[in-house]
């Protein structure tokens, strides 16, 4: 082989790494002979547009899938995935940006210059972003079942009919929280402060005989950013549920019967289980803003049933994905008697 | 069956043809260059022997890890091509017969 041939080789085989390890494995040391003759023929490398057109074809190869029932599976499993993945980057993200949890002292500080004078009937904390709340909050059938009941964390301070002109309040609260730094506004009535990555809001509420209950309530503002990275999060996780079941269907073809009709099985139920916890989640990611402090773009991982589905769901996908696997070749039946798969030069 | 993949069929209904030589073959019975790409080409291939339409006869294998695979048509592929051809040949005979008794094309019958 001379020099120019040995440098073509290796640049082929840089190229074809645009496509799926299970095709180079296939077709890799072949399809390699054949874009050497090829460039042996004309005489001349390969321009930048032959180059061009091999990565695009080898990108192309791992995005595709034959049939009705194959590209259903995938975009369900692409939609799973990408809800999977918004949840888990959405989380960190907030993790990372989130506030220090508010203490109930230092409610308490904030609202003296506007809270009524009398004790307060009820006071709670809670920290977590969105949970069930109660005496069965922290129970493990909670964490495993998912909550039937979700509430955004943070500290509530109540006072029950309180108050009889509720405009004075909130006129008192936005005048003292502004003077104070905050910056104010007001959403469906209620007043509503941030100042250093904290979020204060004063409702009142539930008129009783000319009397208003007063809630002020003092959490973390939901970091915007973890909305953003959510929905980056979101389209990796689609475009890589997407390549798994291109994959793992292409690998399938060679499986036996019994093996690949489990694997679909697998595959299938996995997806169906885990749609109610996905879509729950999309939902929440769409609708929800930091803004208006909507749910945590996990949320859907939190509600009753939808959160042990999306584990069984889980399972069930790694398991399929698992049974895709076919020893180090991938290769079986005429093709393994044949010979191929046995060079691994293109992997 | 597109295209590419009728092609593949007609090329390899005969001896045994490796990738280069199927590539040849179909430019050859295009009369154009470069009719099908290698991605193309390859993508056919993986989808015919997963259908098992086509089957590797034999492989030469280099010291520098390329190998040459060489290609042929199954008896399932023979039956596939061969219905595939019929189905064209009767759609291109109807064409043909639309073309000659259709005045409002301005051709003139075929003299056939």
């Amino acid at each position: 082989m001379s020099e120019w041939e040995a440098a073509l080789v290796r640049r082929y085989r840089r190229l074809l790494l645009a496509y799926p390890r299970w095709h180079r494995r296939l077709h890799g040391p072949d399809q390699l002979t054949v874009l050497v003759d090829l460039a042996v023929q004309r005489r001349r490398p390969p321009s930048v547009r032959d180059d061009l057109a091999l990565v695009l074809d080898g990108l192309r190869c791992r995005l595709r899938v034959r049939g009705v029932a194959v590209v259903i599976l995938a975009a369900v499993v692409s939609v799973v995935a990408a809800a999977g993945s918004a949840a888990a980057v959405g989380w960190s993200a907030w993790r990372l940006a989130v506030a220090d949890w508010p203490t109930v002292d230092q409610t308490m500080r904030l609202a003296e210059p506007f809270a009524p004078r009398e004790r307060p009937d009820q006071v709670s904390q809670r920290n977590v972003a969105l949970g069930p709340w109660g005496a069965d909050a922290d129970s493990l059938l909670m964490l495993v079942v998912g909550s039937p009941e979700l509430r955004p964390g943070g500290v509530y301070v109540s006072y029950s009919a309180a108050v009889t002109d509720p405009e004075t309040v909130y006129a008192q609260a936005a005048e003292t929280l502004a003077a104070q730094g905050w910056e104010t506004s007001t959403l469906d009535g209620q007043v509503v402060a941030e100042r250093d990555g904290l979020r204060l809001r004063v409702l009142c509420a539930g008129a009783n005989w000319g009397r208003y209950d007063v809630i002020i309530s003092l959490y973390p503002t939901p970091p915007a950013v973890a909305y953003g990275f959510a929905w980056l999060g979101a389209a990796l996780g689609g475009l890589l549920g997407w390549l798994a079941v291109a994959a793992a269907i292409a690998r399938a073809r060679r499986l036996a019967p019994l093996r690949r009709g489990v694997m679909t099985l697998m595959a299938t139920m996995g997806a169906v289980v885990s749609v109610p916890a996905s879509a729950l989640n999309f939902m929440a990611v769409t609708l929800a803003d930091s803004d208006a402090g909507g749910a945590p773009p996990w949320v859907g991982y939190t509600f009753a049933l939808a959160r042990p589905g999306a584990v069984l769901g889980g399972l069930l996908l790694v398991i399929a994905w698992l049974l895709s696997m076919n020893g180090r070749s991938g290769v079986g039946g005429p093709l393994r008697a044949a010979g191929v798969g046995r060079s691994l030069s293109v992997e | 069956m597109q295209d590419p993949t009728f092609l593949v069929l007609t090329v390899l209904a005969g001896p045994p043809l490796h990738g280069y030589a199927i590539m040849q073959a179909i430019d050859e019975l295009v009369g154009a260059t470069g009719a099908v790409r290698p991605g193309t080409l390859y993508a056919a291939l993986d989808r015919l022997t997963a259908d098992a339409l086509i089957e590797v006869a034999h492989t030469d294998e280099w010291a520098d890890g390329r190998v040459r695979r060489y290609y042929r048509l199954t008896p399932q592929g023979a039956d596939a091509l061969r219905a595939e051809a019929q189905r064209r040949q009767r759609l291109a005979e109807i064409a043909l017969r639309r073309l000659s008794t259709n005045p409002g094309t301005g051709l003139a019958p075929h003299p056939a």
